[in-house]
């Protein structure tokens, strides 16, 4: 009987070392890319898992790549 | 501190209907009743909307993508309360075990529907994703 391994990958992200690299509060940050600073205080915690829009987004206002910014760590 | 656009439309047209108001009370002697509270109403919920808005959440976005999905999900968790609610109260009725009119039962599930709503939003806002 084959199983199959279930792989379940952690997000982890940069945003809030990267946002003290540009001087950046949550609030500026959300009105950057358009969202509520409660959204980026989630994303920060990795609670929430963002459309590839808004990690594009936040990637881009914080001058990096999006794989720099959100890191999917596999378990 | 500075408005968005949003509030500022609000406020204009909730003042403005409040006025229409004012004024067919004023001038149209035999006014219906439904059409000056309707209109008070809307104007007031207006203003209100604006004012709260714009204190609750000055020039942050009032929405985005995150709190649009907890609102779906809220909603549709509501939806299947208020829906299991209209089945039990169908079945109670049906019995026996209960006796009501349609003004409580219509009553109930605006209630079950707006509580649940609430409570459901309030939960998926603390949880995350």
């Amino acid at each position: 009987m084959l199983t199959l391994q279930e792989k379940v990958s952690e997000l982890k992200t940069r945003i809030k070392e990267l946002r003290a690299r540009y001087d950046l509060t949550q609030e500026e940050l959300a009105k950057k890319v358009g969202v509520r600073r409660e959204t980026i205080v989630f994303l920060e915690k990795g609670k929430y898992n963002p459309s590839l829009k808004l990690a594009y987004d936040v990637a881009r206002v914080l001058k990096s790549k999006i794989e720099d910014v959100f890191i999917f760590d596999d378990r | 501190m500075e408005m968005t656009k949003m509030n500022k439309q609000r406020l204009i047209l909730g003042t403005v209907v409040l006025l229409v108001a004012v004024v067919l009370l004023i001038f149209w002697k035999n006014a219906p009743d439904i059409i000056i509270s309707g209109l008070m109403a809307g104007g007031l919920a207006s203003t209100i909307n604006g004012i709260y808005s714009h204190i609750r959440y000055g020039v942050q976005a009032e929405s985005d993508e995150r709190t649009r999905k907890i609102s779906a999900s809220a909603a549709t968790y509501s939806w299947f309360m208020t829906l299991t609610f209209v089945g039990v109260s169908a079945y109670l009725n049906e019995f026996g075990l209960l006796e009501t009119t349609v003004k409580n039962v219509l009553s109930n599930i605006i209630l079950v529907m707006i509580g649940t709503l609430i409570l459901f939003y309030a939960y998926f806002a603390r949880k995350g994703e």
